[in-house]
């Protein structure tokens, strides 16, 4: 197990984190490191904008495979600004929702269709 | 324009595309005024007819609404004027962005946008959340609009240090995309309000999404900025906290966002308080 250090703005050669392309490279990183059994440090040096869309691809879609305890034990952050900090803590917020909604949404999709199988066996 | 009259007339204005005509006239006689941020949906709709083979041409344009649509490039593009200096550098030239060429967008952003001689200095946190919130209508378009560009354009006007911006597509409206994920049946003002909840969104996949236009009205409500959204026959505007939102008579077939920024602001928008990071997650 290492500690591996991603510096964004080297990874999307790019001063401004702001697309979901950009976002799911970071994502594929950040999976590819933590399947190796990495822990990581995502450093934040240099990007002038970050906007939700790439929190969202990033970060956000973290919350589709792991939880809050795995991540924080396992991802860091460095050189963010406090102002760029409360949208990724908006954008956590709201990835837990989101992942929390989809999933009774699902259930409730596949409890209709339990129903409507026994309904039609009847 | 823009009030809901106005709209409602670039909604008439959209719907050209589904008329037979190959030629369509555009009669500027009795115009007066012409906001010239409002050229952005403007050379939307011009786009829009040119993919469908239809040819636009202008008359009676008077000397006044011909400077505006010269200095701010509208001419230029469409009505065959030659390039004209924005002798007051006051004006976002009106311009269009494919979501291939993003890179082109964020330096227009960055560079162009408040780096004008006419342009106040503001701080470089108030520039930031400007860029931000740009960016974040500019990638709404691209993920909810499924069209492949934009038109941008935008006046400052110094009496009162207000920088209006307007940002046009003619992909899927608020009204679709909303109704086909609730599976409802809404009308577009209601779709609109909606739309810029935090927390809702029209995204399925493994992507969360729901915060961009919440983040912006959060900014614009410390501003003292506004957010205006057309989009199929739904109106929406946001001042100072007052939401007003209406039907309008006719539809218009893509998605207008309007944002007047206000450059006058001292807010200072560095956080007081330290976030722990270890907390977030």
């Amino acid at each position: 197990m290492a500690t591996i250090n991603i510096k964004i703005s080297d990874l999307i050669n790019n001063t401004f984190a702001v697309t979901t392309e950009e976002g799911e490279i970071l994502f594929n990183e950040i999976l590819k490191n933590f399947e190796e059994g990495n822990k990581i440090i995502l450093d934040f040096t240099m990007l002038e904008i970050i906007i939700s869309t790439f929190f969202n691809a990033s970060i956000g879609q973290l919350y589709s495979i792991y939880d809050g305890q795995f991540l924080k034990e396992n991802l860091s952050i460095i050189n963010l600004s406090n102002d760029d900090l409360n949208v990724l803590a908006k954008v956590i917020e709201r990835a837990k929702q989101y992942f929390k909604d989809k999933q009774s949404f699902e259930n409730l999709l596949n409890q209709n269709k339990i129903a409507s199988k026994q309904n039609n066996k009847n | 324009m823009g009030d809901s009259a106005g709209y409602s007339f670039l909604g008439e204005l959209s719907k050209f595309r589904l008329l037979q005509f190959d030629e369509i006239t555009f009669n500027f006689e009795k115009t007066r005024w012409i906001d010239a941020n409002l050229c952005s949906p403007l050379a939307c709709i011009i786009y829009d007819l040119s993919r469908t083979k239809k040819t636009v041409a202008f008359e009676n344009v008077g000397s006044r609404i011909q400077d505006i649509l010269d200095r701010n490039k509208f001419g230029v593009q469409f009505m065959g004027s030659s390039e004209n200096e924005d002798y007051q550098a006051t004006t976002i030239p009106c311009s269009q962005f494919t979501f291939d060429d993003k890179s082109s967008f964020q330096k227009f952003v960055d560079s162009q946008l408040l780096s004008r001689t006419g342009f106040p200095k503001i701080s470089r946190e108030l520039k930031k959340r400007i860029n931000t919130s740009i960016l974040e209508i500019f990638n709404n378009a691209h993920i909810h609009g499924h069209c492949n560009c934009i038109y941008i354009c935008g006046q400052y006007y110094p009496s009162n240090r207000k920088l209006h911006l307007t940002i046009s597509d003619m992909g899927l409206t608020i009204r679709k995309n909303v109704n086909d994920f609730l599976k409802s049946k809404i009308n577009g003002a209601k779709a609109i309000e909606w739309a810029v909840e935090e927390g809702n969104t029209t995204r399925t996949g493994t992507i969360p999404g729901g915060l961009g236009f919440s983040l912006i009205r959060d900014f614009l409500e410390h501003n003292s900025g506004s957010l205006e959204i057309l989009s199929s026959d739904g109106f929406w505007h946001e001042e100072k906290k007052v939401i007003v939102s209406e039907t309008i008579g006719a539809r218009f077939l893509g998605t207008i966002v309007n944002i007047k920024f206000n450059l006058a602001d001292q807010n200072s928008y560095v956080l007081a308080s330290e976030i722990n990071q270890t907390e977030i997650w």
